[in-house]
């Protein structure tokens, strides 16, 4: 199911040529008015602590020395209305470089106004107070903080970047997650010979939208072709091409800040953006270059990718030796592939979580034990094919990383690599990256939808969270001993993902740990013994909780209040926002059921337990039963928690979070107990 | 036969050459409690000027299981001043064979750019093995070279928690003349000196520390382990020189160092005087210059070269209206002085509960400043980088702890201010109803004064109102319910700290649990404990308890007709040396009365005590969520 908001839109637009004065841009760079200053507090925002007056951008292209370059140009102008606004005044802007390339900030202009005394003063930023950050090889940030800044200012900056790289066509947010934007404009002007498809998302409609078409003349500096050997290099000659170009142009005006909230996939899904993909370049006179292609021609090529699946297709002898080692016991290749698979999840460790490209060799990735989620899941490729398995590396993109297009295999929506295996005519999905996950098994953040095997077929595969069960089942059972005292017995089974966080807990903490952890937790005071967890090391199982207890109920004036779902009850409704604007996105569905056999003691008489109900979400996509039986000093209780789906809509939101304040109040009813006396 | 004998030969030239650490040699007792085991530091300290100190840190560690994973791998921080002239390191398999050796582009180079500085020009080198096959063990040999000789890192043998020592050695080499300053803490007996021909070594070394448990409320740690501080007697840093015997010349030598950087441009003076020649109180001065620099500056880091210690002056504040702790106290010094105000800038270890300080042992323990006003009677303490603060007001931050006074005559030692019990105080009235449902809803109105104010005062002042409401909502720990109403009024003047008084208006659906017949309605509604402790085996550590506070809360919950008490708690009054509690619950007519009352007592207080604590925090926990239980008469 795609969000229903997304929007495909095809670089194709009618030419819209009328420009009405309400149209332009309402601001301009230096021209401020003493009753700029008077605007607070701002319609759209009454608690707003900066407002976005205009975040103006543009992108064209223009002649660079042998090549097109790209002119991204960004005005801002914020108006700072309290303190806690300041942090739009500090600014960093991102360049990349791969060593002969480059992006280049130039033309920066800051100045805050202030007014003082009803007149408008300025203070400009010095060049000195820019600062240079190295990141890594390829990567610095240029930072800078606005001077002057008080409550009230208002700040304005602009800066250019040229950039040789005219495949990447900067994207551009019109919304931003911590002020509301009251203008959001950008342009681009696009040369005939690239073909761009536009991918725009997001809730709040365009106030224009239009395209016009021009011509221009680009001139570049060619090396002459001096023949063979000659010295070609010193002599140029200039070539003029004149192409058609369109000029596209977005405005939003009056958007509202987008705030984060509880299950949500990540933010970047939904705020309003428009991105751009390079489809094709078609130069005159030279064959059409298909840049976005096809998914089987981008498998084909990542496949053969340096920084990818090259080393797949060499015979990596240095593999042998380990492979061998590790299989040579195994009687069937599960078993082979398991230990394999084991073998690396237990020996790697990945140190970045977010990378479609590997960093290194496989063979410097085997050797030194660590790399990115490509290099370790192509290394089990690699240990898996040398064993003589069927092992196809499969590329997604996590939950945090946002949405894919399955129509258009586009690089920069992929960030995470797992593992296919067919064994039997089965198929096994693996990830070799998280320590606590077992053969055949994926973290969370990989069920995220759309993914694509990276073969010749480049077959799709869909990893949906609400194809994704997550079921827990808990067993208490109390039965007095002679003496009276009310023993009993906790039985849980943790959901897949449970588990695994409970894996992760004892590793960092220690089983004691844990279980003092769950006698504080017990809604009332017991001594926890026995306490054991069964599957606790056999990752691919869900983990089973259990251990006994004496329940030391404190007896109040003869009466014994019990709070039967224990430890078990949901206690807090997590939608606690009044409204939602964007979907409630859950990483699973999930079903949780607990029972309880209460045997009470003979000097007790039951007083009181709660009733019985049933309650359903929207005609039994959800389900909360809550049973109560009672036969003599028996009592049993049952109760489950259903939904069909990880997806609501915006509209769903109250009836669902009404349907989890049912159960949050239901199970935190109490049984009465009266001492005979 | 002979090829063997070659082969043998060989593997023991090896081995010879090589160091090796065979996890088998480890002593039984410190494999107890421990993720890792040092077993061999070596750091050598060779001073041959005051601009040219190298140190080289050697350390073995053997990595026991996945939780001392964490110590697996070096990372140190370099700049223009301190640089890094070798970085190696090798990874040994738990026969103490060796696997691997780091290889130089593995070393990682990153930006050191804090998050809390715009800009500085730290960098950091870093590597990591990533084994997994446990035990295992690393070795990392790191060189420095260092031009600036006025801080050496102190020896700290003992990293942390769960982390045993087999052995570790401090080597300092300072020329013959000059005077190396220590002070040690759990170290047995002085250290070994080695007196060399143009110069002096002094060795510390420890053996065999086995691992510490972590404890909770626990003293620092250097009460626990072994640590020695060193500090120079004379030191240079960047073009500057200085002394460093005592606490004066110390701050003479950051007088120095920040002198002439209080000169205000012309119109600011202006401004001075503008805003203070017609106020004849001293005191209104301050207050009117220190919220004039609030409005019209904020707090920007950039920290370069010996930007640490110098700050950026005066003028460069105002035209830019921001700076970090050092440039915006300096600023409020000159605007005081341009009003005629003596001031003097505090040198402060801050954070909250950072209320440990060596007095005796003059050494650089700071990492902030703050500005100090001496009055006739007393003394105003102003924190500059705070643009929402009182005048005069410091909270917890800086609170009750040494500082170190820049005078004319250099530095001086004297105290910030501590909060009494009802200087840190909260306290509280709940009115509310419950209805037959259970549901409550109610109105509360609670006070909360100094350093308990101080968490409301930046929540009001930092976020906007609706992310206010949503915060509060996280807070307050109830199941289903909704602030339909509530307001913050600040007192920023009273006396003598700052108050705050939180409204709320909430309404809380199935508050009170109905079952059947009976209602369970726990009366504390608002200011339940939320700590609870436990301990296995011995309390080794002191307990430490930074600050004095009170809690005071009065509810009166209305309940529905027809309803009469089944059960009520007795009262609870508990009484330890770490404080007061009592909790008082009583159903008059239609009305439920709850009066709770707590107090703790900062100190620190010897571990054998632990237990009273446990027992006395513990006894709060479950007192505070204990419940009134109505019954529905029969009709």
């Amino acid at each position: 199911m795609p969000p229903r908001s997304l929007l495909l839109l095809l670089g194709i637009f009618l030419p819209v040529c009328l420009v009405n004065a309400q149209d332009k841009t309402p601001v301009s760079f230096g021209k401020i008015k003493p009753e700029d200053f008077q605007k607070a507090p701002y319609k759209i925002d009454s608690s707003a602590s900066a407002v976005v007056i205009a975040d103006v951008g543009s992108t064209s292209f223009e002649s660079g020395n042998d090549d097109f370059m790209q002119v991204y140009k960004v005005y801002q102008r914020i108006h700072i209305l309290n303190k806690n606004g300041y942090d739009a005044a500090n600014v960093s802007v991102y360049l990349h470089s791969n060593g002969t390339d480059d992006e280049r900030m130039v033309n920066l202009k800051a100045v805050t106004y202030n007014l003082e005394n009803g007149k408008v003063v300025q203070t400009k930023l010095e060049s000195k107070s820019v600062f240079t950050e190295k990141l890594n090889k390829n990567d610095i940030v240029k930072k800078f903080t606005l001077p002057a800044v008080k409550e009230g200012s208002i700040i304005e900056y602009s800066y250019t970047i040229n950039s040789e790289f005219p495949i990447y066509l900067r994207p551009w947010a019109f919304q931003s997650t911590s002020a509301p934007v009251l203008w959001s404009e950008y342009e681009v002007t696009v040369p005939e010979y690239f073909e761009y498809i536009f991918l725009s998302q997001g809730y709040h409609p365009f106030f224009i939208k239009d395209s016009e078409n021009d011509r221009k003349t680009f001139s570049f500096r060619v090396p002459e072709d001096g023949g063979y050997g000659g010295n070609s290099g010193t002599r140029s000659s200039t070539v003029t091409v004149s192409p058609g170009i369109t000029r596209h142009r977005w405005v939003m005006k009056d958007v509202p800040a987008l705030k984060e909230e509880n299950y949500v996939t990540t933010l970047s899904n939904h705020v309003s953006y428009i991105e751009f993909q390079l489809a094709a370049v078609r130069f005159p006179q030279a064959p059409v270059r298909q840049i976005l292609g096809t998914w089987q021609k981008y498998t084909e090529e990542l496949l053969k990718d340096e920084d990818y699946g090259a080393d797949l297709s060499k015979n990596n002898g240095f593999l042998s030796d380990q492979v061998e080692a590790l299989t040579k016991d195994a009687a069937t290749p599960k078993e082979k592939a398991e230990k394999i698979y084991n073998y690396v999840r237990d020996n790697y460790t990945c140190t970045d979580y977010s990378s479609l490209y590997t960093s290194q060799p496989m063979k410097n990735v085997f050797s030194k034990r660590n790399g990115n989620v490509a290099d370790i899941n192509l290394l089990l490729t690699a240990m898996m094919r040398k064993a003589g398995l069927e092992a196809v590396p499969v590329v997604l993109s996590t939950r945090s990383h946002g949405k894919t297009y399955p129509i258009y295999p586009i690089r920069s929506k992929l960030n995470y690599t797992i593992v296919e295996l067919r064994l039997d005519g089965k198929e096994y999905f693996m990830d070799a990256t998280r320590p606590f996950l077992g053969f055949g098994k994926l973290h969370s953040s990989a069920y995220n939808g759309h993914a694509r095997m990276v073969d010749a077929g480049a077959t799709p595969v869909s990893f949906e969270s609400d194809s994704l069960r997550e079921a827990a089942v808990t067993g208490i059972f109390i039965t007095p001993d002679e003496k009276g005292e009310m023993n009993g017995h906790y039985q849980r089974q943790l959901t897949y993902f449970e588990s695994y966080d409970l894996r992760q807990r004892i590793r960092e903490k220690g089983e004691e740990d844990y279980f003092k952890e769950v006698a504080k937790g017990f809604m009332t005071d017991i001594d926890l013994k026995n306490g054991k967890i069964g599957y606790l090391k056999d990752y691919s199982e869900q983990a089973v909780v259990e251990y006994d207890f004496k329940l030391n109920g404190t007896d109040e004036g003869g009466m014994l209040y019990l709070h039967p779902m224990f430890s078990e009850s949901l206690r807090a409704n997590p939608f606690k926002s009044a409204e939602r604007t964007y979907p409630v996105e859950m990483p699973s569905v999930r079903d949780i059921n607990y029972t309880l056999s209460f045997q009470v003691p003979d000097n007790y008489t039951i007083e009181e337990v709660p009733k019985s109900a049933i309650v359903k979400y929207n005609d039994g996509e959800g389900i909360f039963q809550y049973i109560v039986q009672q036969q003599g000093n028996l009592i049993q209780l049952r109760s489950r928690v259903r939904l069909s789906r990880a997806l609501y809509a915006p509209e769903e939101y109250n009836s669902l979070r009404d349907f989890f304040d049912m159960v949050v109040k239901k199970q935190a009813e109490q049984i009465v107990l009266k001492k005979k006396s | 036969m002979r090829l063997t004998a070659l082969l043998l030969l060989i593997g023991l030239s090896a081995s010879a050459a090589d160091p090796e650490f065979p996890v088998s040699a480890i002593p039984a007792a410190l494999l107890k409690n421990a993720d890792v085991v040092q077993r061999l530091e070596e750091v050598t300290i060779k001073m041959n000027s005051l601009r040219d100190v190298r140190m080289t840190q050697r350390i073995v560690l053997t990595i026991l299981n996945e939780k001392g994973d964490q110590y697996s791998g070096f990372s140190s921080w370099y700049d223009k001043e301190r640089t890094i002239t070798g970085f190696h390191g090798a990874l040994y398999d738990a026969s103490g064979k060796q696997i691997r050796k780091l290889k130089q582009s593995e070393v990682r180079d990153a930006s050191g750019v804090s998050d809390n500085n715009l800009y500085d020009d730290s960098r950091i080198k870093s590597h990591d093995f990533y084994y997994k096959v446990y035990p295992y063990t690393i070795e990392y040999e790191v060189e420095f070279r260092d031009r600036n000789s006025a801080i050496f890192s102190p020896w700290v043998p003992q990293g942390t928690d769960n982390y045993a020592v087999e052995q570790s050695r401090l080597s300092v080499t300072v020329p013959a003349d000059y005077e190396l300053r220590f002070k040690q803490f759990n170290y047995n007996g002085q250290p070994v000196q080695v007196p060399g021909k143009n110069d002096k070594t002094f060795v510390w070394e420890v053996k065999e520390i086995p691992a510490k448990r972590k404890e909770s409320l626990a003293s620092p740690w250097r009460t626990r382990s072994v640590m020695v501080y060193l500090a120079p007697s004379d030191f240079a840093y960047g073009s500057y020189t200085g002394k460093m015997k005592s606490w004066e010349d110390f701050g003479k030598f950051i007088g120095v160092l920040n002198a002439g950087r209080d000169v205000l441009p012309a119109n600011i003076k202006t401004k001075v005087h503008e805003l203070t020649d017609n106020v004849q109180d001293p005191r209104e001065k301050i207050r009117v210059l220190y919220e004039y620099m609030q409005q019209n500056t904020r707090y920007i880091s950039v920290q370069l070269g010996v930007g640490g210690w110098q700050t950026f002056d005066a003028a460069y504040v105002a035209s830019n209206r921001y700076g970090d702790c050092k440039a915006l106290s300096n600023y409020m010094y000159s605007l005081l002085k341009e009003a005629g105000i003596r001031s003097h800038w505090a040198l402060v270890k801050a954070g909250e509960g950072e209320t440990d300080f060596m007095e005796d042992f003059a050494v650089n323990q700071f990492n902030h400043m703050i500005l100090c006003v001496p009055m006739q009677k007393d003394t105003v303490w102003l924190e500059c980088t705070s643009q929402i603060k009182p005048a005069g007001y410091l909270g917890d931050f800086t609170d009750n702890r040494p500082v170190l006074l820049v005078t004319e005559d250099g530095g001086k030692l004297v105290r910030t201010p501590a909060y009494s019990l009802d200087q840190n105080l909260r306290s509280g009235i709940v009115k509310a109803s419950i209805d037959a449902e259970g549901n409550l809803s109610g109105i509360s109105s609670t006070r909360f004064t100094g350093p308990q104010q101080d968490w409301y005062h930046s929540l009001i002042n930092s976020v906007s109102p609706e992310k206010q409401l949503q915060i509060l909502k996280e807070k307050l720990n109830l199941s289903s319910y909704d602030i339909r109403k509530f307001n913050y009024t600040p007192h920023p003047d009273a006396k003598p700290v700052p108050e705050i008084t939180e409204e709320l208006e909430i309404t809380v659906s199935s508050y009170a649990n109905v079952s059947g017949k009976r209602l369970f309605i726990t009366p504390n509604v608002l200011n339940r404990a939320t700590i609870k402790l436990s301990q296995d085996g011995e309390r080794k550590s002191d307990i430490w308890f930074p600050i004095d506070t009170r809690e005071l809360d009065t509810v009166e919950i209305t309940i529905p007709d027809g309803y009469t008490p089944e059960n009520i708690v007795k009262p609870v009054a508990i009484e330890t040396r770490f404080g007061k509690y009592s909790a008082n619950v009583k159903v008059e007519g239609k009305k439920i009365l709850y009066i709770r009352s707590c107090e703790l007592r900062a100190g620190q207080y010897p571990a054998k005590d632990y237990p009273v604590l446990e027992e006395f925090l513990n006894s709060i926990y479950k007192t505070d969520r204990n419940r009134v239980i109505l019954v529905k008469k029969e009709a």
